[in-house]
């Protein structure tokens, strides 16, 4: 078991003034077993209260509205986590996480790239490490070669993305050989970026891959959303009337206590 | 009834006037064309009414029962009475809605069942509709003209006043409704049928509103009306898709939803008519299954008839479908409104060949059907009585109880060679009269 404290914070600018700004945010630490939360904390600026509710993935969505012109917006959280795989509980799982889904849909270059590894063997958990280490082989990592929007096929196709695009192509294999699988959106040690790591369904758990570091989840990962693929996992989605263009500055920290 | 007929050009004036017409869009670019009227109507006998209301009732009753458990315990996966694959494949469910129990448990309000009757008069089941169904405000408004114009047919006649739809409807709204006002919530002049939209809203005394009209503050839903002051709404009947509904849950490129709509929804402030997600139950894979719901969620037998169907991703059904493909009619289960429609008689050798290899490749992506022979309906074209093709809407309405509309929208195909009757494919209307005895 590891004691972390966490921060994270999304920052918004708009050139122009922006109002009837509806916004959902994701960025809330889940609580598991695994993942106990304490001393947790947020705030908004400009100020303004949020509604919860659970989505069907099991996320908590904190959702507001601003209505007055702004060009500003920021949300900010921090709390300290207990993290330990060890104290994983069974679960249910979706059927859903066993099937395609938007961003995560099977090509020919996959389906190609699948044929290397036959169908389950040794266990779900092994082949899925297995096809880890074949992807993370194959692929490259290269910061800003993709976009929230590129797909698994995509990626694949041109041969580099960043931890959205590992995570997804290794949901697409894992699918495609009847492994049920989800996208993790969350924060792994040290400051900067959010990260995004693969879980697998096998014999009641979950089972946390992280494809870009081709490693198993352990004690330095904290869960902020869960989902089919990285769409279901925004951790800020917003509509608002207004020419603005909008800069998005998000900082994350994670470190042992 | 042929007295009706010397009125057809009067009254497909007022129809016009009305702004009863079609939106279509064609290469990107917005039509708008008539919706042609046919004043000799579909006659359906009242036992046979009867006979085709019980059927009706059973099957959407049996339906809602399919969704309510699919977005919850989903006992008919987990007893292999539907293939599981079949309900995750289909674009219509949505995992979003995963859970949620809609206000008074319903999830199709407004039920559109296709049907056609045979040349041997057995009617069969074509499609369910069970998102956005349109087309009850047509027959409604040509029989209130046709009644202007020719009153006494309507005396002579023991024909079932239809005139009641706008009631039922304002009765199925307040069925569910979580407290405030009625709403019809359209996307605009450009759609396809805006007519019926603000028809309705006038019809069942609610407010037409825009997507623009509507806000979501605190998980509640209000409509900001001219004075500024906002009303509080409780019911929801939505003629927007569900994935542009709102764009923090599904696509969030939609501008014509209404941002945290879901989240009202989901707290129990507000009801959507139909339930967002419903698409699941009326995928022509899902058709197949209906009459075995009918058996396991009511314990009855189905008493209206699909038409027979075959899914080429089981095996014996892919053998007998390559068999007999001359004779079949292929549905791609993706497309709607007549379109991905394809006749097997009308394919050539190389073509034919083409379209196995597809269903071989692609197994899921279609259903094929045995044709049916259509009854046909008595139609005036240019001043000559001719047979035309036609199938049914029935609008079924579920609130309280079930019921069935005793009218319906009669569709006839204008092209003498065609069976496909969709309306975006240039298709006329007819009323349809229910005889009271």
């Amino acid at each position: 078991m590891r004691k972390v404290k966490f921060s994270y914070s999304m920052e918004l600018q708009f050139s122009q003034p922006v109002w009837q700004h509806s916004f959902s945010l994701l960025a809330f630490p889940l609580r598991l077993p695994e993942q106990q939360i304490g001393g947790f904390s947020w705030s908004l600026q400009p100020e303004t209260g949020l509604n919860f509710q659970q989505d069907s993935f099991g996320n908590t969505i904190g959702s507001g509205r601003f209505d007055a012109p702004h060009t500003f917006f920021l949300y900010e959280m921090s709390g300290v986590a207990w993290l330990s795989q060890s104290r994983r509980k069974p679960e249910p799982c979706l059927p859903f996480y066993r099937y395609p889904s938007a961003a995560c849909r099977m090509t020919v270059p996959l389906q190609n790239f699948l044929q290397q590894y036959p169908a389950v063997q040794n266990g779900i958990l092994q082949q899925a490490i297995e096809l880890m280490q074949g992807l993370h082989q194959q692929f490259r990592y290269e910061t800003g070669s993709t976009s929230v929007s590129t797909t698994a096929g995509d990626a694949f196709a041109q041969g580099c993305g960043v931890c959205q695009d590992y995570a997804q192509i290794l949901i697409t294999l894992c699918r495609a050989q009847g492994i049920a699988a989800r996208y993790i959106a969350g924060m792994i040690f040290g400051e900067g970026a959010t990260h995004a790591w693969v879980e697998v369904y096998d014999n009641g758990l979950w089972h946390g891959l992280d494809p870009t570091q081709n490693k198993l989840v352990d004690d330095g990962y904290l869960k902020l959303a869960q989902g089919r693929d990285c769409l279901d996992c925004r951790l800020n989605r917003g509509v608002f009337c207004g020419q603005a263009v909008q800069k998005q500055r998000v900082y994350v920290n994670l470190e042992e206590l | 009834m042929f007295e009706l007929v010397e009125h057809t050009a009067a009254i497909n004036k007022q129809l016009a006037r009305y702004g009863v017409r079609f939106g279509i869009y064609k290469n990107n670019e917005f039509h708008e064309q008539l919706f042609p009227f046919d004043t000799i109507p579909r006659v359906i006998p009242a036992d046979e009414f009867d006979f085709l209301e019980k059927g009706l009732i059973q099957r959407v009753n049996a339906l809602n029962a399919f969704l309510a458990d699919i977005y919850s315990e989903k006992k008919i996966l987990k007893d292999g009475i539907v293939p599981e694959e079949f309900v995750y494949s289909s674009s219509g469910y949505l995992p979003q809605c995963e859970g949620i129990v809609p206000p008074a448990g319903i999830f199709s309000h407004i039920s559109g069942i296709d049907l056609v009757q045979a040349e041997t008069g057995e009617w069969y089941i074509l499609e369910d509709n069970l998102r956005i169904p349109s087309g009850a405000s047509y027959p409604l408004i040509a029989r209130e003209l046709t009644r202007r114009v020719c009153p006494d047919v309507f005396y002579v006649n023991k024909i079932r006043d239809n005139r009641n739809y706008g009631e039922l409807l304002r009765e199925t709204m307040e069925a569910v409704n979580c407290g405030g006002i009625r709403v019809i919530l359209t996307p605009g002049r450009y759609n396809a049928a805006f007519f019926e939209h603000s028809y309705l809203a006038e019809k069942t005394d609610s407010i037409l509103a825009m997507p623009q009209d509507l806000y979501v503050e605190d998980n509640v839903v209000y409509y900001r009306s001219y004075d500024g002051k906002p009303q509080r709404v409780g019911v929801i009947y939505r003629r927007i898709s569900d994935e542009y509904l709102d764009p923090l849950t599904f696509l969030p490129e939609s501008v014509i939803g209404v941002p945290h709509l879901m989240d009202a929804y989901k707290a129990g402030n507000v009801a959507i008519m139909n339930t967002p997600g419903n698409g699941v139950a009326d995928d022509k894979g899902i058709y197949y299954f209906v009459p075995k719901m009918i058996q396991y969620y009511l314990n009855e037998e189905p008493i209206l008839k699909n038409a027979p169907t075959y899914l080429p991703m089981y095996e014996e059904d892919k053998a007998y479908v390559l068999e007999n493909l001359e004779k079949l009619v292929i549905k791609d289960v993706a497309e709607a409104g007549g379109y991905g429609v394809i006749f097997g008689r009308d394919l050539n050798a190389e073509n034919l060949q083409e379209m196995k290899d597809l269903i071989c490749r692609e197994p899921r992506r279609f259903i094929a059907q045995e044709i049916i022979y259509f009854k046909d309906l008595t139609t005036m074209e240019n001043g000559a009585a001719v047979e035309r093709k036609a199938d049914l809407r029935a609008f079924v309405l579920t609130g309280k109880t079930t019921k069935v509309w005793a009218s319906g929208l009669t569709r006839f195909s204008r092209n003498p060679e065609s069976f496909v009757v969709n309306s975006s494919q240039g298709g006329g209307f007819k009323d349809t009269w229910v005889l009271s005895r």
